[in-house]
């Protein structure tokens, strides 16, 4: 089954569809998704200079009948310049009313998650696809090949998934490559804001998984609360699906501290998950440490009794924080002082 | 069973597979297309919870093949259910042709189709024809030439039954199987609708058929200039 690549592609593509997405989380006809997000991109997209890095939500009320009010861009601009940026609209567009909202994700996803609806997010032309609590797709809307992975020399299957973990940091870990996550590099102290230590790496090791992963047909982040029955990341294939749990291990800026033992309560997370879905076949826990040298080799001890049959050994990535030759004199310094 | 029984059971799937053609702007078909959207509504069916066809299409020289079709819409034809459209031969010497329905077909579709035991026939009939015509009829062979089951068939042997919803072989419903499973993971959600996964089947195909390998070196070929 799946066995060409233009087969993968076409199921990936199938599945990953934000309209069918939408009409399964929320019960809502499929047209009438497909109709609603199509809508709210061209809406955008002729109104790319205006919108600017403006913040608007639409939300699309299926029960509601096209009315003779269009929503345009002088409408979405008396809703914004009157605190109510979260837009109701029939599929078509018809105006219903507007709401005052907070347009951050968690706000949005537990929303959407509560009323059973489908909310398209934008900062400018950039928006974000929440259905159900759940974030199904994100895209500029007039530049979407800027988020193309075209031709990516990255692209493994997920049975590779030591090799994916080792490009992801070689790639964007790396000296801060691609994101920020030192508070105080030089005491290794993490960063906990604008969103939790733990969210800076579930996001970009869910973007790059999106990405790279080779066999995936969808990859969904459950980015709330991050809580007991959501798991981090799942990883859809065409043999099944695998759990991915994020932790880190260190200090961060609020000054909270997760030690060996986050190891061993990790491994407890994905067992569950493993208990409790069927769909699952695998599952992966992955260790983001921050902890000094020393510790990273010395405490990454865990209980291997409570891993579930199906669950990989964690894999732990220190994050440097140091270049080699700044290591270099550290241990030449020790050494001196050592041997007085 | 008589061996009429399978012709009369297709009488009724080429009567409400012409009418939904018609009615989605295709008014006739070819002897090709019209077995290519039969086999596709069969492919569809077990969601609709209808049973499988007791003789299956099975691979012949131009995809899925099935004769009883072919009985039943000559059997149609001769009693004036079905009009033929002009006769030709192709270069290979086959005989074509293109079928519609006659206004008493049309009656007849009707009355099938307000027939309760036979309303799940006709809304997957239906269903699959409005999908086929938003994908274009010009490319129904394609999106057969797309289906898991033939696909992994045809390379086989011919005249070979193709067991569509059969889960123990690469079939349509293992496909579909792993649609839904894939898009109801991480939504709370007790079942997915059914016009969602017939939907999402179509736009597979449609994927497959326009990205194959195949197709894409055709596009790929400039049109040869005439001088």
């Amino acid at each position: 089954m799946l066995n060409q690549p233009h087969e993968r592609e076409a199921m990936a593509r199938a599945t990953r569809s934000p309209a069918t997405l939408a009409a399964v989380g929320t019960g809502i006809d499929r047209d009438l998704c497909e109709q609603f997000i199509r809508s709210c991109e061209a809406l955008v997209r002729a109104n790319e200079a205006r919108l600017r890095n403006r913040q608007v939500a639409f939300v699309l009320d299926a029960t509601a009948a096209s009315g003779s009010r269009r929503l345009s861009m002088s409408l979405i601009n008396q809703c914004l310049t009157s605190g109510h940026p979260r837009i109701v609209v029939a599929a078509d567009l018809s105006f219903v009313r507007c709401d005052e909202a907070v347009l951050r994700l968690f706000e949005s996803q537990e929303r959407t998650r509560h009323e059973k609806s489908v909310e398209l997010v934008f900062s400018g032309t950039y928006a974000v696809y929440v259905v159900a609590g759940v974030v199904v797709f994100d895209a500029d809307v007039v530049r979407p090949e800027r988020e193309l992975p075209v031709a990516s020399p990255f692209r493994r299957p997920l049975a590779e998934f030591d090799a994916i973990l080792a490009d992801h940091s070689e790639d964007v870990l790396r000296s801060e490559r691609g994101l920020t996550y030192w508070y105080d590099k030089k005491n290794r102290v993490l960063l906990a804001n604008p969103d939790k230590t733990e969210k800076i790496f579930h996001r970009s090791l869910f973007r790059w998984l999106d990405n790279n992963v080779a066999d995936a047909l969808r990859v969904f982040g459950e980015t709330r609360g991050l809580g007991q029955d959501a798991t981090d990341i799942t990883v859809v294939t065409p043999s099944g699906s695998c759990a991915i749990e994020v932790k880190w291990l260190g200090t961060n800026e609020n000054g909270q501290d997760c030690g060996e033992i986050t190891i061993t309560q990790g491994l407890k997370q994905v067992s569950l998950y493993l208990e409790r879905d069927p769909d699952l076949i695998g599952g992966y826990l992955v260790c983001y440490d921050g902890r000094s040298a020393d510790d990273n080799r010395e405490h990454c001890f865990y209980d291997a009794s409570v891993m579930h049959v199906d669950c990989e050994h964690p894999k732990v990535i220190f994050l440097e924080s140091e270049t080699p030759s700044q290591t270099a004199r550290r241990i030449h310094t020790s050494r001196r002082k050592a041997s007085g | 069973m008589s061996k009429t029984v399978p012709i009369l059971l297709r009488m009724r799937d080429v009567t409400l597979a012409l009418r939904g053609a018609h009615d989605n702007g295709a008014p006739t078909l070819t002897r090709i297309q019209l077995q290519k959207l039969i086999y596709l509504v069969d492919v569809v069916a077990y969601l609709y919870s209808i049973l499988p066809p007791s003789e299956r299409h099975r691979t012949y020289k131009h995809g899925p093949y099935d004769q009883n079709i072919q009985n039943a819409v000559d059997s149609l034809a001769f009693r004036g259910f079905v009009a033929l459209g002009a006769l030709r031969q192709s270069q290979h010497g086959d005989i074509a042709t293109s079928y519609s329905l006659t206004p008493a077909g049309t009656s007849f579709a009707a009355m099938l189709s307000s027939d309760p035991a036979l309303a799940l026939r006709s809304y997957a009939t239906e269903d699959v024809a409005r999908l086929v015509a938003r994908i274009g009829w010009g490319r129904i062979v394609e999106l057969v030439y797309a289906e898991p089951t033939f696909v992994a068939a045809r390379g086989r042997a011919f005249s070979q039954p193709l067991l569509t919803d059969d889960v123990q072989i690469e079939s349509a419903k293992q496909l579909i199987l792993m649609f839904v499973r894939s898009v109801s993971s991480g939504f709370d959600v007790p079942v997915v609708p059914r016009s969602v996964i017939v939907q999402g089947f179509f736009e597979y195909l449609n994927n497959v058929a326009s990205m194959s390998p195949q197709r894409v070196r055709q596009s790929n070929v400039e049109p040869a200039t005439r001088t």
